[in-house]
């Protein structure tokens, strides 16, 4: 029943892409929230969030009944491993997309600290990192698995970067403390987004290779 | 198709006791559990073939499209004709052309038109999907065919009476893998026309090929629901031990 097999691989692989692109279009709608300070926006993308943890489920689901109906070996073992490991950090890709989005309403309710250019950039690039990681596993693409990496540096320097510029900030006038501390946690989210599809990455390296190059030196 | 409360005698032995089981329309059940459960002579039962054994009696129901097959009157022929059977090895009629053992049965029931029986032939043999590997070589001797390519003659022979249901009795167990393959993948097709029952003694297949399955033991239908349930959480622990390979 290769044909059966191939089937349920397609419909795993079209579910998971799903779930990227939510997590993309969740991002967007926070980031338009934080910047343009758009409480629609942001209350949409905390609703889209639930939607990403729906299919996690039923995602999961299909890739358990595929194994046990299909006793896949080699490649398509790999590929359902690396979707099950890869869930999770999906999952928790959108999460941070929705922290995103709440501290966004909170920040909403006052005058922004200054516009918020780096924080965009950020997340533009990690939009880039789901975009590539789409590429990856749609077209089985080994070098957009690698460029997913090399984005992902991007994104810790811009983390850097928001770093420093607010602690300047609250150095300054400490009557922004609060409103930083916020935009501190809201680049964290950010960062720590990159770094869960990251590891889908490598996982998806696996897949493609065979080979598990184990990143947890510089994993933070 | 389903049964009610079916049990199989053979002599004083109940070799299956109180099966009920709803056989669901152009889906693939599968039945499976160790040797001596039952599931073979449960098989049997569905389209009469036990009739002919003088010491099996059968106690309970067969509905098919809700009439019992063992309503006095019925004629087994007709069941038999609408519940087809594939066996384990190969059946082809070792003196017969490809052609004519496909046709075999509605010979047997007085067709004779020579257009009519071509197309029979190409339609059983397409959907069997052997059409394309014998269509130039009709008229030679079936038994020259491959094991796989026989059994789907067997499959092609049991397709052209237009079968409602089709039993098979371990269907792939005298073939090699690549001939399995052909099989496994040919039901998934054959489903769209024809309700389908498959006994196996491989449980992957089971999980492979089939929508449903029933797993038997000691002549008891122990569980009975939809495959991916049964193969990622089974409600009974004997299904568990059987599918984990624990026993059988």
């Amino acid at each position: 029943m290769r044909e059966a097999l191939d089937r349920d691989l397609n419909r795993i692989t079209e579910h998971f892409l799903r779930m990227v692109s939510l997590v993309r279009e969740e991002l967007q709608l926070a980031t338009a929230g934080l910047v343009e300070q758009d409480v629609e926006s942001a209350k949409a993308a905390v609703r889209l969030d639930r939607e990403v943890d729906t299919l996690e489920l039923e995602v999961e689901n299909e890739v358990l009944a595929a194994i046990a109906r299909h006793q896949p070996v080699a490649r398509d073992l790999r590929f359902l491993a690396t979707v099950l490991k890869a869930l999770t950090d999906m999952e928790r890709a959108g999460d941070y997309a929705a922290h995103v989005a709440e501290d966004a309403l909170a920040l909403a309710a006052g005058p922004p600290l200054k516009k918020y250019i780096t924080l965009a950039e950020m997340s533009e690039r990690i939009e880039s990192m789901l975009d590539l990681l789409a590429k990856a596993i749609a077209e089985r693409d080994l070098h957009a698995a690698q460029q997913v990496l090399k984005v992902d540096d991007d994104v810790d320097d811009l983390y850097e970067q928001i770093v420093r510029e607010l602690l300047t900030y609250m150095m300054e006038d400490p009557r922004t403390l609060s409103t930083a501390l916020t935009l501190m946690r809201v680049a964290r989210s950010y960062e720590r987004l990159g770094d869960h599809l990251e590891n889908i990455a490598e996982r998806v390296f696996f897949w493609l290779t065979g080979k598990l190059e184990s990143s947890s030196a510089d994993e933070g | 198709m389903e049964t009610e409360n079916l049990t199989v005698y053979y002599g004083k032995n109940a070799g299956v006791r109180g099966v009920s089981l709803p056989v669901y329309d152009r889906k693939i059940t599968a039945l499976i559990g160790p040797s001596g459960c039952g599931k073979t002579t449960f098989l049997r039962a569905l389209n009469r073939m036990h009739d002919l054994n003088p010491i099996v009696r059968i106690e309970g129901r067969v509905l098919l499209d809700g009439e019992d097959v063992y309503a006095p009157g019925v004629d087994p022929v007709v069941i038999r004709r609408r519940v087809g059977m594939v066996f384990q090895r190969p059946t082809p009629f070792p003196t017969m052309s490809i052609f004519e053992n496909v046709v075999a049965g509605l010979r047997l029931v007085g067709i004779r038109e020579r257009d009519r029986l071509r197309e029979v032939a190409e339609r059983s043999l397409k959907a069997a999907a052997l059409w394309d590997e014998v269509k130039d070589r009709l008229n030679d001797p079936a038994v020259g065919l491959s094991g796989g390519q026989q059994q789907r003659i067997s499959i092609a022979r049991a397709l052209a009476v237009e079968p409602e249901v089709l039993l098979m009795d371990e269907p792939t167990s005298a073939l090699d893998p690549i001939s399995t393959q052909a099989i496994e993948d040919l039901l998934g097709e054959l489903k769209e026309q024809v309700t389908i029952v498959i006994v196996t003694h491989n449980m992957q297949q089971a999980a492979r090929v089939s929508d449903r399955t029933a797993f038997f033991l000691d002549g008891e239908m122990i569980e009975f629901g939809p495959t991916e349930r049964l193969f990622t959480n089974p409600a009974d622990e004997r299904t568990e031990a059987y599918i984990t390979g624990r026993f059988g």
